[in-house]
């Protein structure tokens, strides 16, 4: 009998010692950490694109600004803002939203499974190693891997910013790094999926069909689907009816008796109350449909993602998609050349573009994305634990 | 002092009792053979054994320790090898032992020597290639040292000629005389009697989740009166219930609720004499018919009649 000795590593490492080689080594991994490098490289080289393009948009709009006579006065701050190096990640992290997630079942279905199939599960657990050991080991190994590829994917995207002229300041880092941290968070949710799928089925193929039965599912059809008008109905019920409106002088042109919608028409004045009321409502009911909807994204890994990504490095965009449908007017300005810039003017809740603003938007789908693989490897561990070893 | 012990060791799936009441004793430096038929429990017993699985009733131990409640310690006193072993297909053999080591928290100079050791022992020395490219019978000799890998005081192993080519058995024979030899306790399980009557010092015989019987293998052959030649499975159908037949090669009858069915197992052919009481009887004959009984059918057949006479 060997006695134990203090200088080897505790089970867990040299499991996820073994997981991590056997990952970097796979042919799965390489490839799709090939297209990751790839999908990151153009993601990041069109961001570049756009992003020249936008300051060239935001130059021309300032110089029309300065001209003018208001100053900009009265513009909604997302007009005023200067785009940002961050725009450039923003199509890496689109991109991000299938090859990470395809990248975390890559990593996580056969983890259990392969082990199955191979009939070494029972010889590892004849070894003095707790069950806990082996799936941590296991998600440890596969942590690492993921942190890995990021990192290098991160190099990479950094470089290739130096490379075209474009230096992220302090700030802008920092945002990077959330950037990052909130990638893994998301790969790490669906490798978690994953393990779970692979500790439930007994065969690869099995667990590789559910972990992508759920990406679609979790990650489009439910939030498509509870997105749609019919089920927010049902949820929050129907839309305020608009109110019939009609001018006294149309109201007045209409028969005397018998006519329906004379009886029923309101005065002009009572018209305009009745439209200005309906545009409170239907303001409301707007509201209301986007706090659902929002709180229905914050079950789908890919929506959680999706926002975040958007409002790191396009904080703007989340504006236009959250309140397009509020329209108040618009502002127009004219500069002493005649240049004319119109500017559609939005519904503005009171938030700012700035780190702590965004992080307010943002701070509910991060919980989201901490707290959901935490559960998905919960249920993988008390699975693990608890399975029947024949 | 007992090397393992079960006392009372059930286990239950879904209803169905996989071991029932298993109760016996396995002496330091014994090499202890399980033989039952397919399904009988024996790698129930096993995976109990080695704290794979918790039993549902009653306990084992080793060396004095109750698996079930110190499963880490009992497996660093053990060496496993189950049955239709496998091992991490995309490394080597050595590999794949430095992995198993590791878990052991051996020191790198101690399992390099031993893992050279082993596979010169197993005869796997110098092949380089990947797992997922030996046959069978390659993984089984892997197996063998990989159970061998911690210098265990108890080798569990699980059908271990089940993929062997006759050399391979050979080896194997070889290898576990000289574990033997070093005191250390082995417990083998296996469905070929020639095999673990040739290997072990004592058998117990499993049936239904049952110990049937246990003992010494001279003391059971004895009792059974087998050298190493099988002997014969007859079926009588008659049109009539029939008698009871009795005959000194008989080793055991079983009867049908209507009696007119009966399988014999015998040492010799006694169709005759099966044929003779019938006539005397006046029952009428409807068919006979005669098979091949291995050892194992004998063995089995014998003691389930035991079992059942005591038990009635």
């Amino acid at each position: 009998m060997q006695g134990s000795n203090k200088m080897a590593d505790p089970g867990v490492i040299t499991i996820a010692k073994k997981e991590f080689v056997d990952h970097i080594r796979s042919r799965k991994f390489i490839i799709i950490f090939g297209i990751l490098l790839i999908v990151a490289t153009v993601g990041i080289l069109n961001g570049v694109a756009d992003y020249h393009a936008k300051v060239k948009d935001y130059d021309s709009v300032q110089s029309i600004i300065s001209a003018s006579s208001g100053g900009g006065n009265g513009l909604p701050e997302y007009l005023t803002l200067k785009p940002s190096v961050l725009l450039v990640f923003n199509e890496m992290g689109t991109l991000f939203v299938m090859i990470g997630g395809i990248l975390g079942i890559a990593i996580g279905f056969d983890l259990v499974t392969r082990e199955k199939e191979s009939k070494s599960l029972k010889l590892l657990l004849a070894h003095p190693t707790y069950r806990d050991e082996v799936i941590n080991g296991k998600a440890l190994g596969g942590i690492a891997a993921i942190a890995i590829a990021l990192a290098i994917v991160l190099v990479l995207s950094l470089a290739l910013l130096l490379i075209t002229g474009l230096v992220p300041d302090g700030l802008e880092l920092l945002y990077i790094l959330l950037f990052s941290a909130v990638t893994f968070l998301y790969i790490f949710t669906w490798f978690a999926i994953s393990l779970l799928m692979s500790t439930a089925c007994e065969e690869n193929g099995k667990a590789l069909i559910y972990s992508l039965v759920i990406f679609i599912v979790l990650g489009s059809l439910i939030p498509t689907v509870l997105s749609t008008p019919f089920v927010m109905e049902k949820i929050i019920g129907p839309a305020p009816e608009m109110p019939q409106v009609l001018s006294d002088q149309v109201i007045a042109s209409l028969p005397t008796s018998g006519n329906e919608a004379k009886n029923n028409a309101l005065t002009e004045k009572q018209s305009r109350d009745a439209w200005s009321s309906f545009k409170e409502q239907i303001r409301e009911y707007g509201d209301q449909q986007m706090r659902l909807r929002d709180a229905l994204y914050l079950f789908s890994p890919n929506k959680n993602y999706e926002r975040i990504v958007t409002c790191l490095t396009n904080p703007t965009m989340i504006r236009y998609t959250v309140y397009f449908t509020h329209d108040e007017g618009q502002v127009q300005m004219i500069n002493d050349k005649g240049d004319a810039l119109t500017v559609d003017t939005f519904y503005m809740p009171d938030i700012h573009f700035d780190f702590s603003g965004i992080l307010s938007m943002i701070a509910g789908n991060i919980i989201a994305l901490c707290v959901l693989p935490s559960v998905f490897f919960g249920l993988a561990y008390a699975r693990f634990m608890k399975m029947d070893i024949r | 002092m007992y090397m393992i012990q079960f006392d009372h060791l059930s286990k239950e799936y879904d209803g169905v009792l996989a071991v029932n009441e298993l109760t016996a004793e396995i002496q330091s430096g014994e090499i202890f053979g399980l033989l039952g038929p397919n399904g009988a429990g024996k790698s129930t017993t096993i995976l109990m054994l080695i704290g794979l699985i918790e039993p549902t009733g009653g306990r084992c131990l080793i060396d004095g320790v109750e698996v079930a409640r110190n499963p880490i310690t009992v497996k660093q006193h053990i060496g496993y090898m189950p049955e239709d072993v496998g091992f991490y297909p995309s490394l080597t053999a050595e590999e794949n032992l430095v992995y198993f080591s590791r878990l052991f928290r051996m020191e790198r100079a101690q399992y390099e020597k031993r893992i050279a050791d082993l596979l010169s022992l197993v005869c796997l020395d110098g092949v380089t290639k990947n797992v997922s490219g030996y046959s069978k019978g390659m993984r089984q000799r892997l197996g063998i040292a990989n159970a061998l890998l911690n210098d265990p005081s108890v080798i569990i192993l699980d059908e271990p000629t089940a993929n062997l080519d006759p050399q391979g058995v050979a080896d194997y024979r070889r290898i576990i005389a000289g574990v033997a030899r070093e005191g250390k306790t082995v417990f083998v399980s296996s469905h070929i009697l020639s095999e673990v009557s040739r290997v072990c010092t004592s058998i117990g015989l499993l049936s239904k989740g049952r110990l049937i019987a246990q003992g010494k293998w001279e003391d059971l052959s004895r009792e059974l009166r087998v050298g190493d030649d099988a002997g014969i499975t007859i079926t009588v159908e008659t049109r009539d219930p029939m008698p009871e037949f009795t005959h000194a090669d008989l080793v055991s009858a079983t009867y049908t609720d209507d009696r007119k069915t009966a399988t014999l197992v015998t040492h010799t052919d006694i169709s005759d004499s099966v044929i003779d009481a019938c006539m005397r009887a006046g029952v009428r004959l409807h068919g006979i018919r005669r098979e091949g009984a291995s050892l194992e059918d004998l063995f089995l057949s014998y003691y389930e009649n035991a079992g059942v006479q005591q038990n009635g």
